[in-house]
């Protein structure tokens, strides 16, 4: 099976400040991939990396096989929608779609009307006078009317309010069914990807922390509570990735596969925003900006 | 056609509650045996939701011989589940009906109940366990 | 992508049609007339006795469409530069439409490429139109006027060169500065620069000057102007330097630095760095001075002009040289933005 993403050791740098590092990934396809970080973790970096807008520092990418955009035949096969969906301002939505087909072999005109219809976009208009959530869905019809394999979307959902969300969603998961697409979709909000992801992937300041399916995720990572106690008792097998303790309780996120046969912990499924907010906690106190593991609650 | 809908904060996986929700318009008789399943797409584009969930979901059917896949045409209801109406099962409501009486008399609120209930379904199923 | 980028410049390539259209009219009816004009009063002025008056009356005539023109022809290559190049990767660049144009099925080399060529050859076409039309309208002018290289910037092939180079230069401002108004703002004064860092220093070096000396006529004759119509017509004066019998600058333009003193009593004069002229009053400006005898002294003194200058032979040869410097910078400009688009630095 062929990854539709694979990097490694990729990594960027601008001037002096690493924008991505060490960066090692392989996402199967099919999936409806979540890039998930705080604002400046390096996702949109990676997503540049991807689509070919930028050239890496070190390390390796290759997408759906190739170097992204290596030519015309590559660059038809992946569909990307920036951050901030960039539309020419002075040109109307009929003209955008003359644009797609122009510059596409692959182009749809059917489809990409059937989906302007949809969305209920009058081709004559100007862009100036979509709405955000319209410029979005435009933007999407420009992706996937070209008939990719794999399309890449920057924080689609940020500027969108909750109704503008949801119908973004429902279109783009009615496209991903119709079409097998793969998706890649970055978002600083777990949120907004719980829905309709199932794989993830963590990135804080410009480090993959995790990445893996979603359900293997939530089946591998548990939360213990239980009697107050010295985190070098419990067996290595288990990775720590938070720890709390008041004077008489700890909490625990660990990740591992194996039982756990300590009866003293109650042992909790954990929600996917937890998980990431632990991982995002993790890779905060690695940094030094907070000290680790000594969150004392009242 | 039945329509689906998502409950994120129940805690139980999407799938599953696709599955659930299949099953209870089995029992309720909204589904009968040759009634086709929203397709895949449709259900998406109502829930924005994977693909692969309702794909999950409609598998998992199919194993528990409820539903059949007729590829190109759609999913289609093999079985109901009328027959396994809850009425069909009035022992075994009677002893859970006793079996709570007790636990209230050992002094055991709700909650407690509940717990207790959910530990047990759990390792009944062979879930792990602290 | 042709189709994408002719739609986009469609605008434009309308606006400066329109333009070359007028231009084109207006013209064709002055020019016709000033053709007329000429053939009835200059073209016979010898035999009709008084050329200087027909001469300057004509070159006079329509001299508000004359000083238009030349002033167009100076400035279009710079408005193309910063309306046609600097716009065409700094607005992408900008407003970030750069994600959107090169993530289509377009390699960002061909995408450049046709834009480039398209707007590219537009310009060159029509600065190209617009010199042919403005030289063809100055024909009976410029015979009169008979300096050719004083109008070399504004007639014949450099314009061309000058648009490839100013659109070339407005495209890699751009693709550095990645905002257009300071693009434009900079291919406005690199423009300006460079054309005149080739005017003032490589235009007169083309092809190493000629010398001629002369009689220095002015000293005795300080009405008259410098003497240099001992050249053959059109030829580009570079320098008129006064020389003494060592061969030393002494002056330009057929003067003396320092000038010339009358020595106290009338008993002569005295030209700086030279020597005197015994026996010679001073000439008396306004008179034409006295003449022949003080010519003598200067002749006796060997007291030169030596003249620096380009035949008008060589006009051709420099209209070609000066449009290859252009039109290199230019494809060395464009290299440079292709290599960086490629490599994926902006």
């Amino acid at each position: 099976m062929s990854a539709v993403l694979e990097t490694s050791a990729l990594a960027k740098r601008y001037g002096r400040r690493w924008a991505l590092s060490d960066c090692t990934l392989k996402i199967p396809p099919g999936l409806v991939v979540g890039l998930v970080g705080p604002n400046g973790a390096g996702k949109t970096t990676l997503l540049h990396l991807a689509v070919g807008l930028l050239a890496p520092t070190s390390g390796a990418i290759t997408v759906l096989g190739d170097r992204p955009a290596k030519g015309a035949t590559q660059l038809g096969r992946v569909g990307f929608v920036a951050q901030d969906t960039p539309l020419y301002a002075g040109l109307s939505v009929a003209d955008h779609l003359h644009f797609g087909a122009w510059l596409n072999l692959g182009w749809d005109e059917r489809l990409a009307q059937r989906r302007i219809e949809q969305i209920g976009l009058d081709p004559r208009q100007g862009v100036r006078e979509l709405s955000g959530g319209q410029r979005a869905q435009l933007a999407l019809t420009l992706a996937v009317a070209k008939r990719p394999e794999l399309l890449i979307l920057d924080e689609p959902l940020s500027s969108l309010d909750p109704l503008a969300r949801r119908e973004f969603l429902q279109n783009l998961m009615e496209s991903v069914a119709e079409h097998q697409l793969s998706v890649v979709l970055s978002s600083h909000l777990v949120s907004d990807l719980e829905r309709v992801c199932d794989y993830l992937i963590v990135l804080v300041s410009s480090h993959v922390q995790v990445a893996g399916e979603i359900e293997g995720l939530l089946a591998s990572h548990h939360r213990l509570t239980g009697p107050r106690r010295d985190l070098g008792t419990l067996p290595g097998s288990q990775e720590i990735i938070e720890a709390t303790h008041t004077d008489r309780q700890s909490t625990l996120i660990v990740r591992t596969d194996q039982p756990i046969l300590d009866p003293s912990w109650t042992v909790e499924q954990i929600g996917l925003e937890d998980l990431v907010l632990a991982y995002m906690g993790r890779a905060a106190s690695i940094r030094g900006s907070r000290p680790a593991f000594l969150r004392v609650q009242p | 056609m039945i329509e689906f809908h998502l409950d994120t904060r129940s805690g139980v996986a999407p799938y599953l509650q696709v599955v659930h929700q299949v099953r209870q318009a089995l029992r309720l008789g909204l589904l009968r045996e040759g009634d086709q399943l929203p397709t895949v797409k449709d259900v998406v584009a109502r829930l924005a939701i994977n693909p692969n969930t309702v794909l999950k979901a409609y598998r998992e059917l199919e194993h528990d011989g409820l539903v059949a896949a007729r590829p190109g045409i759609g999913t289609f209801v093999t079985k109901t589940l009328s027959d396994a109406s809850l009425a069909a099962h009035a022992g075994l409501r009677r002893e859970l009906l006793r079996w709570f009486a007790n636990a209230r008399r050992a002094g055991l609120d709700d909650e407690s109940i509940e717990a207790l209930f959910r530990d047990c379904l759990r390792s009944a199923s062979g879930e792990e366990v602290a | 992508m042709i189709r994408l980028t002719a739609r986009e410049f469609r605008t434009q390539a309308i606006v400066a049609l329109g333009a070359l259209v007028i231009a084109a009219i207006v013209l064709a009816i002055t020019g016709a007339r000033l053709t007329h004009l000429y053939n009835t009063t200059v073209a016979n002025c010898k035999m009709n006795g008084d050329c200087s008056t027909a001469t300057s009356l004509f070159l006079s005539t329509d001299s508000g469409v004359q000083g238009t023109l030349d002033f167009l022809m100076i400035v279009i290559p710079g408005l193309i530069g910063i309306f046609w190049g600097a716009p065409l990767l700094a607005r992408e660049l900008e407003t970030g439409t750069y994600r959107l144009a090169w993530t289509q099925s377009v390699t960002r080399a061909r995408w450049l490429a046709v834009k480039i060529g398209i707007v590219g050859v537009s310009s060159l076409l029509a600065t190209g139109l617009l010199s042919l039309m403005v030289t063809w309208w100055f024909g009976p002018l410029d015979r009169v006027n008979m300096s050719i290289f004083g109008s070399f910037d504004q007639r014949s092939i450099v314009p061309i060169g000058y648009a490839a180079f100013a659109f070339a230069l407005g495209v890699t401002c751009g693709a550095l500065l990645r905002r257009t108004l300071p693009a434009m703002a900079t291919t406005l004064v690199g423009f300006v620069a460079v054309r005149l860092v080739i005017f003032a220093a490589v235009r007169p070096n083309l092809m190493a000057p000629l010398h001629r000396t002369v009689i220095n006529t002015v000293i005795a004759h300080p009405t008259f102007t410098p003497d240099q119509g001992t050249l053959p017509a059109n030829a580009w004066v570079l320098s008129d330097q006064t020389i003494n019998a060592a061969g030393n600058v002494i002056g330009q333009n057929g003067s003396i630095n320092g000038g010339t003193i009358l020595s106290p009593g009338a008993t002569g004069l005295t030209i700086q760095g030279v020597g005197t002229c015994p026996g010679i009053a001073p000439p008396t400006p306004g008179t034409g001075g006295v003449g022949p005898a003080l010519q003598t002294c200067v002749d006796n003194l060997h007291i030169r002009d030596v003249l620096t200058y380009q035949p008008s032979g060589r006009y051709w040869p420099f209209q070609v040289y000066e449009l290859a410097i252009f039109l290199t910078l230019a494809l060395i400009l464009v290299g440079l933005c292709f290599w960086w688009v490629r490599r994926r630095i902006i």
